[in-house]
């Protein structure tokens, strides 16, 4: 019995060894080519332990407009965030605490266009975009990062605004408080965790598209760094590919995920989970 | 809440809450696949300057395609084998992750990164190490079969990087949920199946299985779909080759569309990707129904 007790947990931790193992691995390997002189970078076998450097980041620097398009990415991960948050939020409170005849479909069909794949509608979507000007611009871009957002973020909404009790918003109303006091100073405090965790799927989600922009944008003006990471790609060296500076951008743009990860296991875990179960 | 209101301020006050979202999500979507199947009938090539009505030609054409059926098929092959080892090895991580062991918030944790991470760079990060002469996963192979394995070479094994990527990039999520489904299991059936002799296999198949059931297929569901509509990870790993043998149909629009710009054409073969989508929807709900009245 007890032989058996130890196996197990011998199983166990060989179990949990394996799939840290191949979790880290690329992840590792990103981080070491990043660091990796571009002289070291293309040896047979590979070069497990290569003198650290940071010339890449230089270079990065030297060959792309990588501010701008850190910029880029940032404006346009907040407002997206912010569009489909604000809005899923308003929308969320009503379906849940306005009974009307058809709401509930109303909810269905908002809920299912979250099924629409992307590629599907981007040709429309650029030409809605060409007709309001609003071609290789962040606003664009926001907009329909915006709307792609919603219907996750109302899923998920709706089922904590049911959490929060009624009776407390009711009273305030029998007070003489109007709806924009409820929703500021009772519903939102009360959501407050709930608001957190989906503005951080939603950043997550906006931060790592890269089919918008590669579609509706043209310059430096709207592109971001999913875009800028496409276009060193198909750099072509005498080496052949800049593995160095596809990783060095690589790493920039997944070390903000990595971080927020680690912030906010818990609540990403609670928001990816809370619609599927209710 | 407001039931005290008169009709028209209720639903005054639900079009100011709800409107604003509806409105925006719905015409950048259910417009856009009405205009997607509108310009389905024609012949509009933005380089041509064309734009002709052709009737039902667009879709009987790409069906006289062998590529694009080959797409198609390959398509399906994709999804249904990364789903398929998604969820084996999804519910083994939960196992994994439901029990005790120290270090657990850690390994939850680090469960996270590779759904997090952009799937462009990790596409490329695969590539790299899958590369046919510097590659990190070229090497080990080599190490340990003697063999110079060219993997996005060849198309078979092509097929089987992508969906090994895939399969990396997508099982913590479906680890993430079925633990929640896990946790939502009382104890006490364990308890009781471990009295009752019943092994590690036996209590997966008889409780933890079927108790997981609807959240299994509400998010397969989601998950088919969210990888049926992915470009990024063909972009980044093959795009779409050698030849077209890791072509999905998602990628095919994306290139008929915003490479060739044909726009007619891509618009056909989006209507038959809808297809697929709302048959696969249509399927999962009436699953997750018949789950929910079982259970």
């Amino acid at each position: 019995m007890k032989s058996q007790k130890t196996r197990n947990k011998i199983l166990l931790y060989f179990g949990i060894s394996v799939f840290v193992f191949i979790i880290l691995v690329p992840i590792y390997w990103l981080f070491l080519t990043a660091l990796t002189p571009r002289t070291q970078l293309f040896s047979v076998p590979p070069n497990y332990f290569p003198d650290f450097t940071f010339d890449n980041f230089i270079n990065l620097a030297s060959q792309v407009p990588f501010l701008s398009y850190l910029t880029n990415s940032m404006i346009f991960s907040v407002g997206a965030v912010l569009v489909s948050v604000i809005l899923s939020f308003l929308a969320a409170y009503g379906f849940a605490r306005i009974e009307i005849p058809g709401s509930n479909i109303l909810l269905f069909a908002l809920v299912l266009t979250m099924a629409i794949p992307e590629i599907v509608t981007v040709v429309p979507l650029f030409q809605i975009l060409r007709n309001f000007n609003m071609i290789d611009t962040i606003r664009g871009l926001i907009l329909v990062m915006g709307s792609v957002l919603i219907p996750f973020s109302v899923w998920v909404l709706v089922t904590f605004v049911k959490r929060v009790p009624v009776e407390i918003e009711e009273a305030a109303i029998v007070d003489g408080a109007t709806l924009p006091q409820v929703l500021f100073y009772i519903v939102i405090p009360a959501m407050k965790p709930s608001l957190v965790t989906v503005t951080i799927i939603n950043f997550i989600n906006a931060w790592n598209n890269l089919l918008y922009p590669l579609v509706f944008s043209s310059s430096i003006k709207a592109k971001t760094l999913t875009v800028s990471i496409t276009e060193i790609f198909q750099a072509r060296t005498p080496y052949g590919r800049p593995w160095e500076l596809i990783s060095t951008l690589g790493v920039t743009m997944v070390l903000p995920m990595i971080i927020l990860v680690f912030v906010a296991q818990k609540g990403i875990v609670s928001g990816l989970t809370s619609g599927s179960l209710d | 809440m407001f039931t005290n209101y008169s009709k028209l301020k209720k639903y005054l006050i639900f079009a100011i809450l709800v409107g604003p979202a509806v409105l925006l999500r719905f015409s950048t979507s259910l417009y856009p696949i009405f205009r997607t199947i509108y310009l389905s009938f024609f012949d509009h090539n933005l380089m041509e300057q064309v734009h002709r009505y052709i009737g039902l030609n667009n879709y009987t054409s790409l069906l006289n395609d062998q590529t694009i059926i080959d797409v198609i098929g390959f398509t399906l092959a994709f999804i249904t084998i990364s789903v398929i080892l998604q969820l084996v090895l999804g519910m083994v991580v939960a196992n994994l992750l439901n029990t005790k062991f120290i270090g657990r918030k850690i390994v939850r944790t680090l469960n996270l990164l590779p759904w997090v991470i952009p799937v462009i760079v990790s596409g490329y990060v695969f590539r790299w190490m899958l590369n046919a002469d510097y590659g990190l996963i070229t090497d080990w192979v080599f190490r340990l079969s003697g063999k110079e394995v060219q993997f996005l070479i060849d198309s078979f094994l092509a097929r089987g990087s992508l969906i090994l990527l895939n399969v990396w990039r997508n099982t913590p999520f479906m680890a993430i949920v079925l633990l929640a489904g896990l946790q939502s299991i009382p104890e006490e059936l364990y308890e009781a199946a471990k009295i009752d002799g019943a092994n590690w296999f036996q209590r997966f198949l008889n409780i933890t299985l079927p108790a997981s059931s609807s959240t299994i297929v509400t998010l397969g569901l989601f998950n088919i779909i969210w990888q049926i509509a992915n470009i990024d990870i063909i972009l980044g790993l093959t795009q779409g080759g050698p030849g077209s043998s890791t072509t999905v149909i998602a990628y095919r629009i994306y290139q008929l569309g915003m490479q060739w710009f044909n726009w007619g054409r891509a618009s056909a073969l989006s209507v038959y990707l809808l297809l697929i989508v709302a048959v696969i929807s249509l399927i999962a709900l009436y699953l997750y129904r018949k789950f929910e009245f079982t259970s």
